[in-house]
């Protein structure tokens, strides 16, 4: 059977450190990142089936993500996490094709059952 | 507002305005102090493990509830002309603390040079080291550790920088070197340190500490150096002193010490750079020291026994006398394997000749003297007391959720004392333990699954005990799942006994879910059948992470969350959340007939908001006399048919056009749909009049004696039963004999905008059947889903963003309940008489609910 992918990125050390245990344990492939950057670099090399992203972040942010990860694999998903005051980008992330939203704090449960939702609706090429 | 504008107007208009706005004023202060207890419960929740947030969710909501309880001390000030500056000191002083550990500036206790054990956590492991964190933790779970205190590393530095010693320097210079030349080096630093002289200070402080140990006692004088038994420990690296007589502690402390500079350890250092504790700049060394106990016997246990992980099984290895001979490998040592879950049975054993065994000796220290011959072939530890021990490192297991190997020692009297713990280093493997779980889970019957919420996370495995009143909680044993109705905050007692929870009905916010999270013990509640599927005796699995529970005993789960997965409770969130609410939640204040209800003794914001609140109502009453003086006041009696004698005071459309200008009005005339609902569910057939008469005649005598002080205390002249009204709103403080109640309740057709809130507190009898009382209102508020805290005789619970119609009815259960207790606490003679009174409440009260709804159906 084919592994299913899920990158997280989150400048926030702890949203990885949570959910990667917690996503594992339902059979994904995870990886974490708390660098946009370095996020970035990863999903122009490699395709994920569900990419999990903080709306705002240093540097390039969760826009530039879901930007990057739609031009590429338009099959993947994007599930956001959005956070005090990002409502405005929230509005454009749903207009640029994000799949879902989650805000924070979040119920751990809830977001795997999101991801498992949205890896369901994924196709990679 | 300025205050000077309302004082050249006349007198009569003046006051009115000041009624009303001191009526706003409160308002608005009983809204924010909602406000607060919401966001105080809701970190609270945060704690169950179930939420992902982070440091933003932390300043976020610090901020909020810093501006809440602001602004509840402002509007009393503002009430009350000003009347509390020192609440608005203290309220500074609490809010210095919560931003200091935002911002990460950890304020440690005391002087800083000496830390009680019972104090000691693992907050404070920077100052006490990671040894007597862990000490004081167990401790707080109830488990016996030995009396003592903490030399901080704080002192330790002190020490050193007074005796001309400069640790990071040294540490640099020594790891240089090797061989000979660091033997030297290292000789010559510890030279320096035993002859060093204690500054008078740190002299002073370690003197009262000892003067509080008690005498006649000598001393155990352990090392708890940072990095020790963390992550990678320095074992066995840093000494110990047994048998310290207390005039010469600071010998001992002195050698504990130079141990620091051990070539050993400079060495371990210089090849584990990255272990925490291994940089120069980290040196530091905690001491800690304890009442010695005379040991029996003594030894160390292993939570799985690390040579055959696969057998399950807890391995103790116990000589007579002192454990020293067990720790160092000498002599003739019984050893036993235990199940790992209770009870506990022993599966194996393996008893030496034991020749020798290590005891106190009368000059100090300690020394070898051979056992008796009649009891060198006989097993060191019953059964019985093995089982114990195996309950106690089980417990500390699933506390630190990390297999332990835990130091121990049975006293003469037969009790088990941990004198160290830390976590036990066993490979078993991540992706092993991960297929281990994915092929055995599915072997096992699933229970309950996705039922109920998570209140706390974690896994664990016992047999399911029953509890539905107050004598099975006596027999509860210990290890056991507990399963209940009801989440009754009256089971928090038993919640460090068992090894898992899991009710039928219940919130995460409860009295139950906050105890269980507070000594992580896994918890699912409100799953709504667990007491029907779950039978008594049943051996279950409670996974909490999954929120499953299995039929049987699922060893490879267990397994896998000790070995898997770093703990969430030590994620640097979860740490900041848990010192965060250290500094917020306990509520220290109560009774405001006590001396201690005073500003000065308010230190958390939980203690702030209570004292404002307290004081606000009085202030009120206080408001109401001037405006009668003052001849007018939109306020008016009502006219009941019990003796309730209260006052109306209408704020905005509390009453109708009718009752205007009148003297008193008439239950009609209320257009205060909260007020009405309350009003009419006391006057119900048999809620006022429902007291049961056998009063016994200590707790007659009781209630004489606390009369006169209570009338005293809280006669206001103005009626002591208030309502401020308006058409949703009611603020009703009632005084029924010798209870105060006070309930709060905005009700409108927005189902996110109802709250409910209702605070209890009253006297008369002793103080344990007031609690008594308490747990009775905690037990009937949270069957009919309030979040109830409670501390002593005070009870405060909430409900909120009900329908309109759900909240109604909360209302007129408050309503029966207010009445069903106005003489109850008398009549709490017993625990047992807790459980029937709560049923008979629901017979007589609850049913009728049943009987309307089946009458509009």
């Amino acid at each position: 059977m084919n592994e299913q992918r899920v990158l997280i990125l989150d400048d926030e050390p702890t949203v990885g450190e949570r959910l990667k245990p917690a996503l594992e344990k339902l059979g994904f492939v995870v990886e974490v990142f708390t660098k946009s950057r370095e996020a970035l670099k990863r999903l122009d090399e490699r395709d994920f089936h569900v990419v999990v992203t903080d709306l705002k972040m240093e540097g390039p942010d969760g826009l530039e993500v879901l930007g990057l990860v739609k031009r590429r694999s338009p099959g993947s998903q994007v599930i956001m996490i959005t956070g005090y005051g990002s409502f405005e980008q929230a509005r454009e992330a749903e207009a640029l094709g994000a799949y879902d939203f989650v805000s924070k704090p979040f119920k751990l449960e809830e977001l795997c059952k999101r991801v498992v939702k949205a890896a369901k609706k994924a196709v990679l090429e | 507002m300025g205050w000077g504008d309302y004082f050249f107007r006349p007198k009569k208009r003046r006051d009115i305005r000041h009624l009303k706005d001191v009526l706003n004023r409160f308002r608005e202060l009983i809204g924010l102090n909602n406000t607060a207890l919401e966001l105080i419960a809701d970190m609270g929740e945060k704690l169950s493990g179930d939420y992902v947030f982070d440091s933003q969710y932390l300043r976020q909501v610090t901020a909020d509830l810093e501006k809440a309880v602001q602004g509840v001390v402002h509007n009393l000030n503002a009430m009350s002309e000003g009347r509390y500056p020192k609440l608005l000191d203290a309220f500074e002083t609490a809010r210095a603390g919560v931003r200091a550990e935002l911002d990460g500036r950890r304020a440690v206790p005391g002087a800083g040079f000496v830390i009680r054990l019972d104090e000691a956590s693992q907050d404070l492991s920077d100052a006490t080291g990671e040894k007597m964190a862990t000490l004081g933790e167990l401790g707080r779970l109830g488990l016996k550790v030995p009396d003592g205190f903490v030399v901080t590393t704080h002192a330790c530095r002190t020490f050193l920088e007074s005796n001309g010693i400069d640790a990071e320097r040294a540490i640099e210079e020594l790891s240089s070197l090797a061989g000979e030349p660091l033997e030297k080096a290292s000789d010559a630093i510890r030279e320096r340190i035993r002859k060093g002289i204690p500054p008078p200070l740190l002299r002073k402080s370690v003197q009262e500490a000892l003067s509080r140990l008690g005498k006649g006692r000598t001393l155990a004088v352990r090392s708890s150096a940072l990095g020790e038994d963390g992550t990678l420990s320095f074992a066995g690296l840093y000494g110990t002193v047994l048998n310290v007589a207390p005039p010469r502690f600071f010998e001992a402390y002195q050698e504990v010490l130079s141990g620091l500079f051990g070539p050993q350890v400079v060495s371990y250092r210089a090849k584990q750079p990255r272990v925490a504790g291994a940089a120069p700049k980290e040196t530091g060394m905690a001491v800690g020291c304890m009442t010695m106990v005379p040991a029996r016997a003594g030894g160390v246990c292993y939570s799985l026994n690390p040579s055959s992980p696969e057998r399950e099984c807890i391995v103790i290895s116990a000589s007579w006398g002192l454990g020293k001979l067990v720790v160092e490998g000498e002599g003739g040592v019984d050893q036993f394997e235990l199940a790992r879950t209770a009870p506990h049975q022993v599966v194996s054993r393996r008893i030496a000749r034991k020749e020798r065994q290590c005891v106190l000796s009368r000059a100090g220290g300690v020394a070898l003297e051979p056992v008796p011959a009649e009891r060198q072939a006989v097993p060191c530890m019953s059964d019985e007391a093995l089982s114990r021990l195996a309950r106690i490192v089980v417990k500390t297991e699933a506390y630190f959720r990390r297999f332990q190997d835990v130091e121990w020692a049975l006293d003469e009297a037969g009790e088990i004392h941990v004198l160290q713990a830390r976590p036990l280093r066993i490979l078993l493997g991540k992706d092993r333990c991960r297929a281990d779980v994915a092929s055995a889970v599915g072997r096992y019957p699933v229970l309950l699954q996705g039922r109920g919420v998570v209140a706390c996370r974690g896994i664990a495995a016992g047999a399911v005990f029953h509890v539905a009143r107050e004598e099975d909680m006596r027999r509860f044993p210990a290890g056991a799942v507990l399963v209940a109705k009801h989440t009754s905050p009256r089971l928090s007692r038993l919640v460090c006994e068992a090894s898992a929870i899991v009710t039928g009905v219940g919130a995460v916010t409860g009295h139950l879910a906050t105890v269980a999270r507070e000594f992580r013990t896994p918890a699912i509640v409100d799953t709504g059948t667990a007491t029907r599927v779950l039978k008594p005796g049943m051996r279950v699995t409670v996974d909490a992470e999954e929120n499953i529970v299995y039929e049987g005993v699922v060893p490879e789960l267990i397994r896998a969350q000790l070995c898997v997965a770093d703990p969430y409770e030590d994620a640097v969130e979860f740490r900041l959340l848990r010192r965060l609410l250290r500094r917020i939640a306990p509520l220290h204040l109560t009774t405001p007939d006590s001396g201690d209800f005073r500003p000065e003794s308010c230190t958390t914001y939980h203690d702030v908001i209570r004292f404002a609140h307290e004081m606000a109502a009085t202030e009120i009453a206080t408001s109401l006399d001037a405006g009668r003086a003052g001849g007018e006041l939109p306020a008016v009696k009502l006219d009941l048919p019990i003796p309730l004698d209260l006052t109306v005071v209408d704020i905005g459309e509390g009453l109708n056009a009718a009752a205007a200008g009148k003297a008193k009005a008439r239950l009609e005339e209320v257009a205060c749909a909260p007020l009405r609902i309350m009003l009419e569910s006391l006057l119900e057939p048999g809620v006022w009049h429902s007291e049961p008469v056998d009063i016994d005649f200590g707790g007659f005598m009781s209630s004489l004696t606390r009369t006169a002080a209570m009338d005293a205390a809280s006669m206001g002249s103005a009626g002591r039963n208030i309502a401020i009204v308006s058409a949703n709103y009611m603020n009703l403080n009632l005084h029924l004999g010798y209870h105060f109640n006070m309930v709060d309740v905005y009700l409108s057709g927005v189902r996110n905008e109802n709250y409910i809130y209702f605070r209890f507190l009253g006297g008369v009898t002793d103080i344990t059947r007031r609690s008594r009382r308490a747990r009775l209102l905690a037990d009937i508020l949270e069957r009919n889903d309030f979040t109830v805290e409670m501390k002593g005789d005070l009870v405060v619970s909430r409900t909120k963003k009900m329908s309109t119609e759900e909240m109604e009815h909360r209302l007129r259960v408050l309503g029966y309940l207010v009445g069903f207790t106005r003489q109850l606490d008398v009549l709490l003679q017993t625990e047992e008489k807790v459980d029937e009174y709560v049923e008979l409440f629901e017979d007589r009260f609850l049913a009728r609910k049943r009987d309307r709804e089946e009458g509009s159906a």
